[in-house]
């Protein structure tokens, strides 16, 4: 279970976290929604530390840390517990598809080469890229991409996976490709939480849906509540919105 | 001047001279590594931003790039032994060549430092926090993500500087050093005959550049196999005329 507990964050003296209080049991797949700007992204760099909080508390299971009083080992043991997959894929672009998964298991989690070429060939299987072991991020497409940057996470075993906007950056045709496959892995029963504009996706896929606006959780619950039945009036504006959106045609 | 031109003296001079390469590489060589740890002693401060050595630094890197080398040469040689004498230190015994390959590194340690800043800053800081994403800490991010990825971005300047200190080594004759040029200088007076002797001379120069040049233009296609429009080795046909012309650049200047 991932507890966040009153989260604050400001830039300077712009306030982007209001105080977030969010719980995430295990198995959940939570998608965050919201305009951009609204500290979605921001709350999820927070739970690994990647921007530190200001003030709450981030607790995975029983090991809690406050962010007032975080130390470097804290910060590690975070991380070491979560995994992250990137807006921009963020693979390091001078190893291989194979490399980019078993770097992490090699170097944080100390495994043997032998067996982390193992788990990161299982990964990459599962991501539908066991055929590009050896290709370099360059030579792979978008999507490709995503999915190695999704194997990686998923190597490493982690309690929860963040991702942040995992499809934002890519070709309307490679989206789908994407979502397959985190759909496949969060029909595993592995946490996650989603920051996303993939309406369609965030009520097939999550089981929980968290608004978010101006740096506070508007509103949340079950997809099919807050999808069906918006109790807020800025859940509703958003929503109406965002469908009028997909109704384009070109 | 001199005596009038023969040939078979070109053709005689080129050995003597090589006797010498060594000298002559082993200043490049040396003062290149030292070069190389000055040069990441330097630009570190830059890239922390910590307040009073970032100064320095600037200012270290502007003098050496802002001043001729010659002048370095010279106020290295004949300067340091008197400010070391106000503190009592004798370098009087000191050979020469550590004065030159002492200039030199500090030399190429400026340009360096400002290949390194730029090639750091040019691996996107999306990598740095996918390697913390997972655990690393800023010492494996940096030595395990980073770091190989700007030394094959610097790969180029640096080769530029490695080779515009292989032409700068010859000045270090206006000091005795008895390297290749040393040697020229002592050849062509003893034969008087001057032409030939540098035209031996630029002839071996021009060959261990276009040598340097050669090798670092592997090293760089293999360093930076990951991206496929360097990677992909071109045609014979168009490596050949590079060969034949290759461009020299003055060290890290374009960075």
């Amino acid at each position: 279970m991932i507890k966040l507990t009153g989260i604050k964050k400001s830039f300077g003296k712009q306030e982007v976290l209001k105080g977030i209080d969010l719980t995430v049991e295990q198995g959940d797949v939570v998608a965050i929604l919201g305009p951009s700007g609204s500290g979605k992204t921001t709350l999820l760099r927070c739970i690994n530390y990647l921007e530190r909080p200001n003030d709450g508390e981030v607790a995975i299971h029983q090991f809690k840390v406050d962010c007032k009083r975080a130390s470097k080992q804290d910060i590690h043991t975070l991380r070491q517990k979560t995994a992250m997959v990137f807006q921009n894929y963020n693979l390091f672009k001078h190893k291989t598809a194979l490399e980019n998964v078993m770097e992490g298991l090699v170097i944080v989690q100390k495994l043997p080469k032998q067996k982390a070429r193992e788990l990161a060939v299982q990964a990459l299987e599962k991501v539908g890229l066991g055929n590009k072991l050896n290709e370099y991020p360059s030579r792979l497409s978008g999507g490709q991409q995503q999915r190695v940057g999704i194997a990686r996470a998923l190597a490493l075993n982690p309690e929860i996976i963040l991702f942040d906007e995992p499809t934002s950056a890519l070709d309307p045709e490679l989206v789908g490709e994407v979502l397959a496959v985190i759909r496949k892995i969060a029909g595993e029963g592995i946490t996650m939480i989603i920051v996303t504009h993939e309406m369609a996706f965030a009520r097939d896929v999550a089981s929980h849906v968290v608004f978010m606006d101006d740096g506070v959780v508007v509103e949340e619950g079950p997809p099919h509540q807050l999808f069906g039945t918006p109790k807020e009036e800025r859940t509703r504006q958003f929503l109406k919105r965002s469908i009028q959106e997909w109704s384009y045609s070109i | 001047m001199g005596r009038r031109f023969e040939f078979v003296y070109i053709l005689d001079f080129i050995p003597k001279l090589l006797g010498y390469l060594q000298i002559t590489l082993f200043i490049v060589a040396a003062s290149v590594v030292l070069g190389l740890v000055v040069g990441l002693i330097v630009a570190l401060p830059r890239m922390y931003n910590i307040p009073v050595l970032k100064r320095l630094s600037v200012i270290y890197v502007s003098f050496f790039r802002g001043t001729p080398i010659l002048i370095q040469l010279f106020l290295i040689y004949y300067g340091l032994p008197e400010l070391l004498k106000g503190i009592s230190i004798d370098v009087s015994k000191v050979p020469v060549l550590a004065f030159v390959i002492f200039t030199y590194a500090l030399h190429s340690g400026a340009f360096i430092s400002e290949a390194i800043r730029a090639a750091v800053g040019a691996v996107d800081r999306g990598q740095v926090e996918a390697a913390y994403a997972i655990g690393m800490s800023g010492f494996e991010a940096f030595t395990r993500i980073v770091l190989p990825q700007a030394v094959a971005i610097s790969l180029p300047v640096f080769a530029n500087v490695v080779i515009a200190n292989l032409k700068d080594t010859s000045l270090a004759f206006t000091l005795g050093a008895m390297e290749m040029t040393g040697k020229s200088q002592t050849l062509g007076l003893t034969t008087q005959h001057f032409i030939e002797v540098y035209i031996s001379l630029s002839l071996i120069y021009f060959v261990v550049s276009v040598i340097l040049e050669r090798l670092f233009q592997l090293a760089e296609r293999r360093m930076l196999r990951y991206q496929p429009e360097l990677a992909s080795t071109p045609s014979r046909k168009r490596q050949l005329p590079r060969l034949l012309l290759p461009q020299f650049k003055k060290g890290g200047e374009q960075a």
